[in-house]
């Protein structure tokens, strides 16, 4: 049904991916994704161990013998520190795992070349997350498979460059000749079909998974996201340098309160900590941590299997096109 | 050929509309476009008087008789005041084809357009004022995303996400604005559910475009880093092209100002002159994020036709794509 980059690099039905999702991006999901014909994300950030880390790689590929991909984030953190990092990459390395999603610093720049060869050298795919063409030029440059393009209608952290998807997809795909993956506004199959218009080989998708029967969140969470509409999210954390985007609910008011007051990462660590945000997405309180979600929640309007979102979104995205080409008669 | 909701009611050709652009959009920018087959729109907020839109109307149609539309802004920092029933009454006696209305809510307006019988477009930058807006009986909508040039509105949606939702919960037709510079993007919109877009920015880049050398000479360089948005602290966000203007007016929204201040540095009459002399520095001068798409200063028509010849050789690699 689909013929891309991407569904031809890694072998699969559909050009979607699960992006790293911190807490959500576990072996359930992941395998879930895999198995429906997209590609799951592990997010590495979720464990702390080499141990740990490697019983999850084990117990998605329990459930699945199809491709997923590792989420590395290379950002400062209170928890996962470099020597984190490096591990996450040898195991991947060392497990062949089918992909890599970086996210932050790229893998040069956060762990040396040395990362980047070892990795190529197993044949583990790398992909960039970026928000800028030239973040996309240095990582196409130092030798990476493809590029996660995240405009900053993303949920999550969206670069502060502001650029949206409908500019950065087709800009990156300008300057880099590897494959180019829209994130940011991706829920159905009308984005997935304007995705590939603008030049994307493929999409990520975070916050619609979130909506989905496998996600291991609490149900409060997912009745919560089909309430809530595109102007529902709020960026926040520009004033310690790390602008992320979340649910608007009432923690998120707290924290903006407190970085226009002047406080700092202190004062906003004890509301938008790693554990708290675990603990939030497990005890269904919206207003208790920051959910990091997209504007594309704007768009989720039911609960479903992933394997039913992906056919759903692949019959859509041909009746979108159907529809694109009668309005362009010849 | 194109067959949407937009060619239908405004009766042209291509659904690709150019925004009013005030200070820029006179008559010959206007009936390039139309000649092209899009529709251009004329903004009152260029004249300082009714009768300077009628003869810049009658100038419109002596340049083409294809059909050209009215943009009747009224954004509150700029407002004609009172006189904007008097702009509306000068646009339906000299019959124009389509009204576009922007800024608040066209409820004094609809009567008399209705009246008229001429087609009536309301610009807005979040879906429930779409939807207050088709209630009110307007014929489309122009929805604009965060990435547009001039007045996205408060809430920072993209475009991406305000067609696809807007055409889903609409049942008039939508037009999409912000972000479309190209054949790739006019498919993505008409993907979304768009019956058609309005473009700013890309006709500014024009040859028949009178903004000065220095100006285009800057699109074509720009990159989509080179904008900004300003004013929000009035409630009232602007994308602007990032210059000293710029940089001058967020440090005094910053430190706390009045409206009185910001006006002298954001007035769209800065911009004019600017735009007369070429110095890039000065004024607020909207601009889309679309802005680093765009490499080239070419005429209305090879931008259209480009854009309409590149949306079909998309569709045909989708086709690729989905059947392959």
């Amino acid at each position: 049904m689909f013929d891309t980059k991407i569904t031809e690099m890694f072998g699969v039905k559909y050009p979607i991916f699960c992006g790293a999702m911190m807490w959500l991006s576990i072996p359930p999901l992941c395998a879930a994704i895999s198995e429906a014909g997209g590609i799951g994300n592990l997010t590495a950030g979720n464990y702390e161990t080499e141990e740990e880390f490697r019983a999850a790689l084990d117990e998605v590929r329990k459930q699945t013998d199809k491709p997923f991909m590792v989420g590395i984030t290379i950002l400062p953190s209170l928890r996962i520190t470099g020597e984190h990092h490096a591990m996450y990459v040898k195991v991947c390395a060392e497990e062949k795992v089918a992909g890599v999603e970086i996210s932050g610093a790229p893998l040069d720049r956060g762990l040396g070349m040395d990362a980047v060869e070892t990795l190529k050298k197993a044949n583990v795919k790398m992909f960039q997350k970026v928000g800028a063409v030239r973040h996309a030029v240095h990582v196409a440059k130092v030798g990476y498979d493809g590029i996660y393009a995240a405009g900053i209608e993303e949920g999550g952290h969206p670069l502060n460059d502001d650029v949206s998807t409908m500019i950065l997809t087709p800009r990156i795909t300008e300057e880099v000749d590897i494959p180019v993956v829209t994130v940011g506004g991706i829920a159905d199959g009308r984005s997935i079909a304007a995705a590939l218009t603008l030049g994307a080989d493929g999409v990520m998708m975070g916050s619609r998974f979130i909506a989905t029967k496998e996600c291991p969140c609490h149900d409060n969470i997912k009745k919560e996201l089909l309430k809530r509409q595109e102007f529902d999210t709020t960026i926040f954390g520009q004033s310690i340098g790390l602008q992320g985007r979340a649910l608007k609910s009432k923690v998120i008011d707290e924290v903006i309160k407190i970085e226009e007051s002047g406080g700092g990462l202190e004062d906003l660590i004890p509301l938008i900590s790693g554990h708290r945000i675990k603990e939030a997405w497990e005890n269904g309180n919206v207003d208790f941590a920051p959910l990091m979600v997209g504007q594309s929640i704007g768009l989720i309007k039911e609960i479903v299997t992933v394997k039913e979102l992906f056919e759903t979104m692949a019959k859509e995205a041909a009746e979108t096109l159907e529809k694109a080409s009668k309005k362009i008669k010849k | 050929m194109f067959k949407t909701r937009i060619t239908e009611l405004l009766g042209i050709k291509y659904p690709i509309l150019m925004g009013g652009m005030q200070w820029l959009s006179y008559a010959e920018l206007v009936a390039a476009v139309s000649e092209a087959g899009g529709m251009g729109f004329i903004p009152a907020a260029s004249f300082e008087d009714p009768e300077g839109l009628r003869a810049e109307i009658k100038r419109t149609r002596d340049l083409t008789d294809k059909p050209i539309g009215l943009n009747i802004s009224m954004l509150p920092e700029f407002s004609e005041g009172e006189l904007t029933m008097d702009y509306l009454a000068v646009g339906i006696e000299e019959k124009v084809n389509a009204i576009e209305t922007a800024g608040r809510s066209p409820e004094t307006l609809v009567p008399s357009i209705k009246e008229a019988k001429i087609p009536l477009i309301h610009k807005v930058p979040q879906v429930r004022f779409a939807k207050k807006a088709a209630g009110l009986g307007a014929d489309a909508v122009t929805i604009v995303g965060f990435e547009c040039g001039g007045h996205p509105g408060m809430a920072d949606v993209t475009s991406l996400i305000l067609i696809n939702k807007a055409s889903k919960v609409l049942d008039i037709p939508i037009l999409a604005a912000g972000g479309i510079v190209d054949g790739k993007s006019f498919l993505a919109a008409l993907a979304l559910g768009a019956d058609g877009v309005v473009m700013g920015t890309r006709f500014m880049a024009s040859k028949e475009s009178i903004v000065h050398k220095n100006f285009k000479d800057w699109f074509i360089n720009a990159t989509e880093n080179d904008t900004t948005v300003l004013l929000r602290s009035i409630y009232n966000p602007m994308r602007v092209m990032e210059n000293d203007t710029a940089k001058k007016v967020r440090e005094i929204e910053a430190r706390g100002t009045t409206l009185e201040e910001l006006i002298t540095y954001a007035s769209g009459k800065v911009g004019k002159k600017a735009y007369e002399t070429g110095d890039t520095k000065m004024g607020v001068i909207a601009v889309g994020e679309c802005v680093g798409l765009i490499d080239d200063i070419k005429s209305v028509k090879e931008i259209v036709e480009g854009m309409v010849a590149e949306a079909e050789t998309d569709l045909k690699r989708l086709h690729g794509i989905f059947n392959g």
